[in-house]
């Protein structure tokens, strides 16, 4: 439907009202004015008339008719109205205006009719003899009870016709005066009413466009200042609303964003609906650019496109483990319907914690077990091996016998061993848990000493020399036994893994706020990707070779807790062919 | 006749020596290795017979070796022994569905060492004698596959075909472990679905059905099934 302008439907209206009130006005007005003056014409005719009667009904039977014509004349005159006497049988007799002779029957006139059955008989009509319109009245003569004739006198009426028409003509103007005055009145009433109005539609396009803190102008009108206050209150708690949403939104927002699990919300399109920054990390995608792609699109990962497509099938949560790269990352995930207010479905959330960490050690863990297993069973297996060899016959060869003797001899030595060395780890571990590992002022340059004369013996043998740099003397809070077996344990493995009449320096520095105890060996040296596990539990870098040295596999995981114990750290560096050097780093204040 | 070629691989040199003193009085030829690289150049030079293979090695580990064994058609055939310290079934599985016939758990008895490289052997030449619909026989237990048919100290027993296959399948190769997927490999046969845990009740009904015969087939821990040798 067309919209039209307010003016257009009050101007009209307005209009229409106005011209029909003119008009009946009008009507009514010149109506009781014309009634008004032929009652008054009436009145003076009907008063003629009877002075007429009065002078000519006793007579009237005995005028001739040039007796009756001129007095009709003469009292025409005197009036200034014409009268007519006719006789009863409707012939004209006398005339003011005509010659009674020429005028026609006057029976038919409905006031001769009238006055013949002895009433007055009124009648305004055009009179043809005159050419004007007349108001007659007709009265009977009535002698001694007879009628003898009838007088009519008549007047013309064309005076107030005129004076009418001058009235239509002033209405006619008038009215278009008013119809004028009506469409500017209707134009600034429309105005008046439209103007709040157009201003409220901008203001709530305002609105519209997100300006809630515009202020509509409340116009004086009560129904239009009641619709501003509404649209206003209204704003106002849009305003509320949207601030409390967004205020919500961004709670939401940075709960999500400083979660450490990734959390990922699919619709049942699978395109993404959100997810965080620790989604997009741990995934490796950028989350802004993901979201409202479809899942196979942004992630590529199989293990998670199966464990997200498993999720809207299963009746309850879902738990999955996903593999990022090469076993680059390992994620838990947990998967959900997600549900809206109603409890509809639409879609799932998945949320990723990073278990890398704990698979690693898990992992540390069970190559532990496996390790120990191993390293036990190897002694055990030759030990048992050979004690059935010799049972089976081997014992009738003394040759034979001897030498297996030696080996089961030598496998219960390392079993003896990696058994102290097992029970000295644990030990020092329990103690550092229980913080029971008394630590007093001493010297490390005696510990040093110390460590240097156990291993003296083993290194003559392969005629290395060990030089002792420590210039200074260097004290600190140590348990010096435990800080001996540390380098004992360090020093043992530099004699190994050096050549005959190599060169080993055990050094003391204070750097950075560190005692560093330093073994340096000139040996085989440590490839790097051994470097980062080289101090956990019977890892070995090379297992025929440190194995066939008698190690336990246990020194370094022995340094490295007695060093904890106390409050340091150890580190290594090695470069292949020249040499290690494996630090035992204190602090200088505890 | 020379005896057969036997492959050591193991990193520990007393346990060679003592597996190597051990074999070579049953007159087998030897060869070892104490590393995994090793092992596969002389297994791809020498072709042994047998191969008892350490799984924890330094460098490529014997499980490795043994997939690169089994994947070579010149080396697929050799027979290996995994030889591993307990604790590792998942190693050993592995290795089994790898191809591997047969492990050894250390601590080991050289003389249980001994019975299964004999065993192995034995198998290998009893299979290559037979084919696949020759009968099976037992003391008490006969297997006709051309018949389907299990006779039990002379008198037919019931069983389903699921139950038939998985019979057959251990009692031709007895002695050698196998794991639950490899049975159902084994099992499923034409259309008969079978999941790795339902290979459990089938041998819980094989059991049942074949009295004390059903207790030669042994439950290997964490492992899987075989059919021990009488």
């Amino acid at each position: 439907m067309k919209k039209r302008k307010l003016i257009w439907k009050l101007f009209p209206a307005y209009l229409a009202i106005t011209l029909f009130s003119l008009a009946v006005i009008a009507i009514i007005a010149t109506r009781s004015v014309r009634d008004f003056y032929y009652a008054s014409i009436s009145a003076q005719l009907e008063s003629f008339a009877h002075l007429v009667d009065q002078q000519v009904a006793n007579r009237f039977s005995e005028f001739t008719i040039d007796e009756l014509d001129s007095i009709s004349i003469r009292l025409g005159e005197l009036t200034s109205s014409r009268i007519t006497f006719i006789h009863p049988d409707g012939m004209v007799l006398g005339d003011t205006d005509r010659d009674p002779l020429e005028m026609e029957n006057h029976a038919d006139r409905p006031e001769i009719a009238a006055a013949c059955t002895g009433k007055k008989g009124v009648s305004i009509r055009f009179s043809p003899t005159l050419k004007s319109n007349r108001m007659y009245l007709a009265l009977p003569i009535v002698h001694e009870d007879d009628l003898v004739g009838v007088v009519r006198v008549s007047r013309s009426v064309e005076a107030i016709d005129n004076a009418l028409k001058q009235v239509y003509t002033w209405i006619f103007l008038g009215g278009i005066l008013i119809a004028v005055l009506a469409s500017i009145s209707s134009y600034l009433v429309s105005r008046r009413i439209s103007k709040p109005l157009v201003d409220m539609k901008e203001g709530a396009n305002r609105f519209a466009a997100g300006d809630l803190d515009h202020k509509l102008v409340v116009p004086p009108t009560e129904e239009i200042g009641q619709l501003a206050d509404a649209l206003n209150e209204m704003a106002s708690q849009l305003r509320e609303r949207i601030s409390t949403v967004t205020s919500q939104r961004n709670e939401l927002e940075a709960v999500l964003s400083s979660m450490v699990e990734g959390v990922l919300a699919v619709d049942i399109n699978e395109r993404i609906l959100r997810m965080n920054h620790a989604a997009g990390r741990l995934l490796n995608i950028d989350p802004v650019k993901m979201k409202g792609r479809s899942l196979p699109e942004a992630i590529i990962n199989p293990d998670f496109l199966a464990f997200a497509a498993s999720v809207p099938g299963s009746s309850e949560n879902r738990e999955g483990e996903i593999v990022i790269g090469d076993g680059e990352r390992y994620l838990q995930a947990h998967g959900t319907h997600l549900l809206d207010a109603e409890g509809e479905e639409i879609g799932i959330l998945i949320v990723l914690n990073d278990v890398t960490r704990l698979r690693r050690l898990e992992k540390v863990r069970r190559d532990f077990v496996a390790n120990v297993s191993h390293e036990l069973k190897t002694p055990i297996t030759s030990i048992q091996g050979f004690v059935e060899t010799l049972r089976d016959g081997a014992l009738n060869d003394p040759k034979d016998a001897e030498h297996f003797l030696e080996i089961i001899s030598r496998h219960t030595d390392r079993l003896n061993a990696i058994i102290e060395d097992l029970l000295a780890l644990s030990r020092i571990e329990r103690e550092v848990e229980k913080n029971d590992i008394p630590l007093e002022r001493g010297s490390i340059r005696k510990v040093l000493q110390m460590a240097r004369q156990n291993c003296e013996p083993k290194a003559s043998a392969k005629n290395i020399a060990i030089s002792l740099k420590d210039t200074k003397d260097t004290q600190s809070m140590i348990n010096a036994p435990l800080l001996e077996h540390a380098v004992t344990n360090l020093l043992d493995n530099a004699i190994n893994y050096s050549p005959e009449a190599g060169e080993i320096s055990l050094d003391v520095l204070t750097e950075g706020g560190e005692i560093i105890i330093e073994v340096k060996d000139h040996g085989c040296g440590i490839g790097t990707e051994h470097l980062p596990r080289l101090f956990e539990r019977f890892y070995r870098a090379d297992n025929d070779r440190s194995r066939k040295l008698g190690g336990t596999g246990l020194g370094l995981a022995i340094a490295k807790h007695i060093t904890i114990a106390h409050h340091g750290r150890v580190s290594v560096d090695s470069i292949e062919g020249k040499g290690s050097v494996f630090r035992i780093h204190l602090p200088v204040h505890i | 006749m020379p005896k057969e070629a036997i492959l050591i691989v193991d990193d520990e040199e007393d346990i060679l020596e003592l597996i190597e003193y051990n074999l070579s009085k049953e007159g087998f030829r030897l060869h070892t290795a104490v590393s995994g690289e090793e092992a596969l150049r002389i297994a791809r030079e020498e072709l042994p017979d047998l191969i008892l293979l350490d799984l924890m090695l330094p460098g490529i580990d014997g499980l490795q070796v043994c997939r690169l064994l089994k994947s070579d058609p010149d080396t697929a055939h050799i027979p290996i022994i995994m030889v591993t310290a307990k604790g590792s079934e998942s190693d050993v599985i592995v290795g089994l569905e790898l191809g591997a016939d047969d492990y050894v758990t250390k601590p080991f008895s050289p003389r249980i060492l001994l019975a299964r490289v004999k065993a192995v052997f034995r198998r290998r030449t009893a299979l290559s004698d037979e084919d696949e619909s020759s009968p099976i026989r037992y003391p008490d237990l006969i297997i006709h596959p051309d018949r389907f048919e299990v006779l039990l100290e002379g008198q037919p027993v019931d069983l389903t075909a699921t139950e038939f296959r998985i019979l057959e399948y251990l009692a031709r190769r007895p002695g050698r472990v196998f794991t639950r997927d490899q049975i159902v490999d084994a099992a499923r046969g034409k259309d008969y679905p079978v999941t790795d845990r339902s290979v459990d009740v089938h041998i819980v009904s094989l059991r049942k059905k074949l009295g004390i015969v059903g207790k030669q087939i042994e439950t290997v821990h964490g492992i899987g099934y075989r059919f021990r040798e009488l």
